[in-house]
């Protein structure tokens, strides 16, 4: 099996939410025991439902948020050798929302060679050819450099988004929705050019989304998470063929894809959404489960392996 | 009336003045609504769908013009009603979703009070009515112990249970057209679903029109009877949902089909298909088909070409010079009727 | 094999995007905005002319604003017919001090009061308001109680006490305008901050490695300080306004110093007999605080446009 480029133990990531004055606060746990390794030079996809995590684990693998437990491993070492910086050579993230990710008050040329600056990579005078050099990879006009993100259209701002992430040649890219925010003939351009980059630049991606269709368009290996748990992971063509957790099924099921002679699937989930705060008791899904036994309301389910494919679920035994 | 036709548009235009002259957003849409049937208006930002919604209910910017040859709603012209004749239609018998569940609620009353503010401002029954109608149709959009949640707050809520109250207000009135302008764009994928068949459903049950404004082509083939394509503020495609997908004429419905990954279609790491370009300034005079800047069929003919649709039969038009040669052309080669 | 097919992805993805800059440049923009904002336009050329009498008094002034001459008291500006002096276009004071050339002077009091105010002021709330809106938690909580400290504490009534404790004189009051008048940069400061701290821009900067200082200096304070330049005029109008105010009730700047607050305390005497000794001061506090306002004003309308 490839190397892991990065790769997360048993991450755990509390945060005390308040519950209004002189209620005191509880626990939220965001990220709940979460082991997921990404192997180099693949892609791996993160799906789930706003709220379940994935924006937390895309911050603790960045090294923005330090997990309450757990460690997260570059290439193998562990996270505690490496400064702030260092991760930051290695990993770089591509964000949603291209309006908001870029500084308005720089030029284009500014926000590319930026990293270059805080990094002290070449002499100055480089710069400006490397930030030419990113153009031309994302495919850019080299006349934008000179511009501000408000003269851009959305596409060609998450093209720049893109080449400042790249311009330090980092070695995996977290792309957080890189394309929900885009229209449909611009996000068509922009996974077209995520692929073609990794394999220019041998990149490893984690995909975090919550469009199934690009992720089974991209990724590698998927990851599940619910409500901060990796409830179901395996490779993509296994996935996609044979989901097993009920969730999954349930997300499956819900995407729609353009065929007009099916109408609109009926999931048979339940309406209540938990409360993370206050999570149910057992496995964490059992309220909005069609395939919900007595055994899922009291006792939490384990991980069981078979082959590559993880399910965390009482339907394929594991109760202890 | 006798087909049952609640709202008929034709040749709906906006034009909005700005700083660098007149904008037209809109440039002369038309559509036909029946009961019980859903006409999807699909098409990417700016090219004028939600303008064309607001239009219809009246509820555009105050700068914004709105003409049109016919706007009849229930039979009857709705162009030159006034502001007070066009709020009893809103909210009555003809009512809006919009995307954003959150800000479409007002925050600082509970949602028993909103819902039965709609009731009593266009039906003007007595308080316990609207409560009864209230606790009815939260029931029915699958709100759990409806009666208890009337004393709760917006921020209570969750965001696929703000939609689904949005949708009971929507029907407070019994209304015979709904508009929904994005309705699940801002909900996770499986919620997505649940408030789409829930929508059809309800649909069904009260036989209203529904307009669905959306840019998910996946949602148009799943919940539209009718499918009117959008470009540059004008119908570029129309037909009946099926024939448009199957067999798309205009360029742009087709790029956009091929920019979507489809599982078990599109192979994994494939290139997509994509609509270089970007959409047309829409201000000043404009003629010819404004989507020949990103065609790969446009020839200088396009340029002068006039705005008259090609009609297939069965309903189903376009408006291209160059499909009848191109694409039916290429159909035939590859052996495909 | 690889580097031919990454040449062909290069140039099919370059094909693909020939797309224009849709917008003309943000500067371009600005200007034209400013160029159409009347407000702005007015109050920015009131105020310049303003800075520049201040700048040029001794030049401009035809006498020395201190000059007493008893021979010559209170004579009548031009527009009267009797008791008129050629010398002293409008008139002299109950001293016999030239009126004009205190009035020009006098504007050297108020801008010098109304911008060492605004600085120290601003200096002060924009860093605890960025402060507490970058780290929010226990740092914003601190910084709260503090403001809301300050806020308890009636501005006027302080400056009386420090005034009588540490003697009136320039440098007091404007210390004691500065250190008081920083609440609203702080309030405003904060809450700006607060928004842009969760942008993904910072996020980016973040992830980029870059230093806490870097981020609040160099990422987030470029894009609030179209709005903290909004407040600096407020409150540099504001502190005008309060210099007057304590200086008519005698408790600002002192005598003999030309200060437009203070010729109208020393003009209130002659209210009935003299009335220009009140009205010239009022006129031209009157329009350096609206010209100021105005710029503000006009300031907001025309950045706050160039972020949306």
């Amino acid at each position: 099996m490839t190397e892991a480029a990065l790769e997360t133990v048993d991450v755990t990531c509390v945060f005390q939410v308040g519950q209004g004055f002189l209620r005191g606060s509880k626990p939220l746990r965001a990220v709940n025991g979460v082991s997921l390794k990404i192997p180099r030079g693949q892609v791996v996809g993160l799906v789930g439902e706003s709220g379940c995590g994935k924006s937390t684990m895309a911050n603790i693998l960045l090294g923005l948020q330090r997990p309450s437990s757990g460690d997260v491993l570059y290439s193998g070492n562990s996270a505690a050798g490496f400064s702030r910086r260092q991760i930051a050579r290695r990993i770089q993230p591509i964000f949603q929302d291209p309006y908001s990710s870029l500084n308005p008050t720089k030029t284009i040329e500014a926000i590319i060679s930026q990293p270059l600056r805080i990094h002290n990579v070449g002499a100055p005078s480089e710069w400006t050819a490397r930030v030419t050099e990113m153009l031309d990879v994302v495919g850019l006009p080299r006349r934008v450099a000179a511009s501000y993100p408000s003269q851009l259209s959305g596409g060609q701002r998450q093209r720049v988004a893109i080449a400042r992430a790249l311009v330090m040649r980092p070695e995996v890219v977290i792309c957080d929705e890189p394309t929900s925010a885009l229209d449909v003939s611009v996000q068509s351009q922009i996974l077209n050019l995520l692929q073609d980059l990794k394999e220019e630049f041998g990149l490893t991606y984690l995909l975090i989304s919550h469009n199934l269709a690009v992720v089974q368009h991209m990724a590698d290996r998927v990851a599940v998470m619910y409500l901060g748990r990796i409830v179901e992971e395996a490779d993509s063509d296994a996935l996609f063929d044979d989901p097993r957790h009920p969730y999954t099924r349930a997300l499956l099921g819900s995407v729609l894809t353009p065929d007009p002679r099916l109408g609109v699937p009926d999931t048979h989930l339940g309406t209540i959404f938990p409360n993370p705060i206050d999570p149910p008791s057992g496995c964490p899904f059992h309220p909005r489960c069609p395939n919900c036994t007595d055994i899922c309301q009291s006792v939490p389910p384990h991980l069981v392996s078979d082959g590559d494919h993880e399910t965390e679920c009482h339907l394929y035994g594991g109760a202890s | 009336m006798a087909s049952g036709v609640i709202l008929e548009v034709e040749n709906l235009r906006v034009d909005i003045p700005v700083a660098a002259g007149m904008l037209h957003p809109v440039r002369g849409i038309g559509f036909s609504v029946s009961r019980g049937e859903t006409l999807c208006i699909v098409g990417e930002s700016g090219c004028g769908k939600s303008l064309t919604s607001l239009a219809i209910m009246g509820l555009l910017p105050k700068t914004a013009q709105r003409t049109a040859d016919r706007m009849d709603f229930l039979g009857r012209d709705i162009r030159h009603l006034g502001e007070r004749e066009m709020a009893r239609q809103r909210g009555g018998s003809m009512s809006m979703i919009f995307q954003e569940p959150m800000t479409s609620l007002n925050p600082s009353y509970t949602i028993g009070n909103q819902l039965a503010e709609v009731h009593l401002r266009h039906v003007g029954q007595n308080r316990t009515a609207a409560r009864d109608r209230a606790v009815f149709l939260l029931e029915k959009v699958g709100i759990s112990a409806a009666a208890s949640r009337l004393g709760q707050y917006p921020h209570q809520l969750s965001g696929g249970q703000r939609q689904r109250v949005m949708i009971a207000m929507a029907l407070m009135c019994g209304p015979e057209l709904i508009i929904a302008d994005e309705p699940t764009t801002a909900l996770d994928v499986t919620i997505q679903a649940q408030i789409l068949h829930l929508l059809a459903e309800l649909q069904r049950e009260f036989q209203m029109g529904m307009i669905l404004i959306t840019h998910d082509l996946g949602i148009v083939a799943r919940v539209a009877d009718k499918v009117q394509v959008m470009y540059a503020g004008k119908t570029v495609e129309e037909g009946p949902c099926e024939t448009v997908f199957d067999a798309p004429m205009h360029p742009y419905t087709q790029g956009l089909l091929r920019c979507i990954p489809i599982p078990g279609l599109t192979r994994r790491g494939e290139r997509l298909g994509s609509v270089p370009g970007i959409v047309p300034n829409l201000v000043g005079t404009l003629s010819g088909c404004m989507f020949r800047n990103r065609c790969d069929h446009a020839r200088d003919a396009c340029a002068n070409m006039r705005d008259e649709p090609t009609h297939m039969g069965d309903g189903h038009a376009y408006t291209c010079l160059r499909a009848p040669e191109e694409i039916l052309g290429e159909r035939q080669a590859a052996g495909t009727p | 094999m690889t580097n031919t097919n990454a040449t062909i992805s290069l140039m099919f993805r370059q094909q693909q995007t020939a797309e224009d800059i849709l917008e003309p440049s943000p500067w371009s923009k600005l200007r034209r905005r400013i160029l159409g904002n009347h407000s702005f336009l007015i109050g920015a050329v009131i105020l310049v002319v303003i800075v520049a009498v201040a700048i040029l008094a001794p030049l401009l002034a035809p006498h020395d604003p201190y000059d007493q001459d008893l021979t010559k008291r209170l004579t009548n500006p031009f527009w009267h017919e009797k008791k008129i002096d050629p010398d002293h276009a409008l008139g002299t004071d109950k001293v016999g001090r030239d009126y004009l050339s205190r009035l020009i002077y006098g504007s050297q009091i108020s801008l010098l009061i109304g911008f060492s105010t605004m600085l120290i002021s601003g200096v002060i709330g924009t860093v605890l308001g960025v402060t507490a809106g970058y780290f929010g938690g226990r740092v914003d909580m601190v910084v709260n109680f503090i403001i809301n400290t300050r806020l308890a504490m009636p501005v006027f009534l302080v400056a009386m006490a420090a005034v009588v404790a540490f003697g009136a004189s320039l440098t007091v009051v404007i210390l004691v305008l500065g250190l008081f008048l920083w609440d609203r940069f702080a309030v405003v400061m904060r809450s700006i901050t607060m928004q842009a701290r969760d942008l993904d821009y910072v996020k980016a900067a973040r992830a980029m490695g870059c230093s806490t200082p870097y981020i609040i200096v160099r990422e987030i304070f470029p894009n609030v300080l179209s709005s903290l330049t909004v407040v600096a005029t407020v409150e540099m109008a504001n502190a005008i306004l309060l210099e007057a105010a304590l200086s008519f009730l005698g408790f600002g700047v002192q005598a003999p110093t030309p200060s437009w607050g203070l010729m109208l305390n020393e003009g209130r005497e002659y209210m009935f007999f003299s009335p220009w000794l009140l009205a010239l001061p009022g006129v031209c506090l009157f329009l350096l605080v609206l010209a100021i306002n105005l710029f503000g004003d006009g300031l907001r309308d025309v950045t706050l446009e160039r972020e949306r």
